[in-house]
């Protein structure tokens, strides 16, 4: 599945998260499973609302964050893909 | 330690409200015997508003787990409602309900609407003569095994919850496999307690040594099968368990206890929100202090506190001191060191 800047993304309905003790907390109802995750992992899957593409996620979180735009960008589309196939995320 | 199993750890350690059990209404459509709810109770019920306002209260302090509860939940008036916003909120929302009322057309509103992570639904025998005797409502059994079916056929997660009494404890092996029926598990609960408003009633279900020691040799078996018994790797934590740490329960008044079995009110949301009943206060700082106390005095047992089972909500009950040792402590240590000392395992 290609994940690209326009890929607009949602979160599977299953999913229910919070922040913990400056990390994230994702619970996949369907099977389950819990995810923790880094404090810029819980950031970016609250920002996604299902209307906002990856690109403009991407720009919410280098408000938030000091990081250079093209990394922030390649790392989210990889991190994206792999939750795509943990199946927290889906692609509209 | 799992990563997750390390945030709980956490909770516990920095007093974070993860888990919030909510007594919708002490109204029910059974009537069971044993029940612990004080039907009595006196006070305005929180209204439709103050739980929207509780609700989004907590998930401003980063609270998961929204346990509804009663009574029957559903038979609140605002059930639906209620659970519809909490779904849409963020919460992964628990269920206890005895499932009474779960037939198709609800079940499947439940499903669509509230979408809970899981229902824990009570059963109380394995077979209708025990269960409607526990209930005191005929037919509730054969409601009952329809209604699960209703579940499983509508993939909602669901489990089976039992209190241990004189009545069922002769059908335990049972029980289990009608569980296994339906592949989903089941938890028995061994300890009855007089109701709320000091009932002592419930007291005569009180299961007998032998019961109890048939259930702990099935559990025992079962945690071996499963490979899942207790090894020790358990981390230690500053209190003996997260209520008053992670965990509130609220009942229909808006009294706000540690737990749902340590009945100590520490605040009540008619006077103060979650936050600030949860913040610099001084009924609760006690009560972790308490916990902390029951942690230390279990540690002490040495291998009792392995073995037994402790709840200070139930110390609480029993002698008043929520972190003193009571007597079925020892007893659930003995009857466990017997089992495993004659399955040659210590």
């Amino acid at each position: 599945m290609r994940v690209e800047p326009a890929s607009v993304l949602r979160l599977n309905s299953d999913i229910r998260h919070t922040r913990l003790t400056g990390e994230g907390v994702i619970l996949r109802q369907d099977d389950g499973e819990i995810l923790v995750v880094n404090e810029v992992a819980i950031r970016f899957i609250e920002l996604i609302d299902g209307n906002r593409n990856l690109d403009e996620l991407a720009d919410l979180l280098l408000q938030e964050y000091e990081v250079e735009r093209d990394a922030l960008i390649s790392d989210l589309a990889e991190y994206t893909h792999e939750l795509l196939g943990q199946g927290v995320l889906v692609q509209r | 330690m799992s990563d997750f199993a390390e945030k709980m750890r956490q909770t516990w350690e920095q007093n974070i409200l993860f888990s919030v059990l909510l007594e919708f209404t002490y109204g029910c459509n059974l009537n069971c015997a044993f029940c612990y709810n004080d039907k009595t109770l006196q006070g305005k019920t929180i209204s439709r508003k103050q739980y929207l306002a509780l609700f989004q209260d907590l998930r401003n302090m980063g609270v998961l787990n929204l346990i509804l509860s009663g009574g029957e939940p559903l038979a609140h008036k605002d059930f639906f409602f209620l659970g519809r916003r909490a779904r849409e909120m963020g919460f992964a929302i628990r269920i206890k309900s005895n499932g009474h009322a779960l037939h198709p057309a609800t079940a499947r509103r439940l499903k669509e609407e509230v979408d809970p992570f899981i229902i824990e639904i009570s059963i109380h025998g394995s077979c209708a003569n025990t269960h409607d005797r526990q209930t005191r409502v005929q037919g509730s059994f054969r409601q009952l095994i329809r209604n699960l079916h209703t579940l499983k056929t509508l993939k909602l997660r669901f489990q089976l919850n039992s209190v241990l009494t004189c009545w069922n404890e002769d059908e335990i092996a049972e029980m289990y496999s009608l569980a296994e029926e339906f592949e989903v598990p089941l938890k028995f609960d061994s300890r009855i307690t007089p109701r709320d408003n000091g009932d002592q009633s419930p007291l005569k279900l009180t299961p007998s040594e032998g019961g109890l020691r048939n259930l702990l040799r099935i559990q025992l078996q079962s945690a071996r099968q499963m490979q899942e018994g207790k090894t020790g790797n358990t981390p230690q934590t500053r209190t003996y368990c997260g209520a008053g740490a992670s965990t509130v329960a609220i009942d229909p008044v808006g009294n706000v206890y540690p737990c749902v079995q340590w009945r100590q009110a520490v605040g009540n949301l008619h006077n103060q929100n979650i936050q600030q009943i949860w913040q610099n206060n001084a009924a609760l700082g006690s009560i972790r202090k308490t916990n902390e106390q029951a942690q230390k005095n279990m540690l002490e047992q040495g291998e009792k506190a392995a073995l037994g089972s402790f709840c200070p909500g139930m110390a609480n009950l029993v002698g008043g001191d929520a972190a003193a040792i009571y007597p079925s402590v020892h007893l659930h240590s003995k009857l466990r060191k017997e089992l495993l000392n004659n399955t040659g395992r210590q």
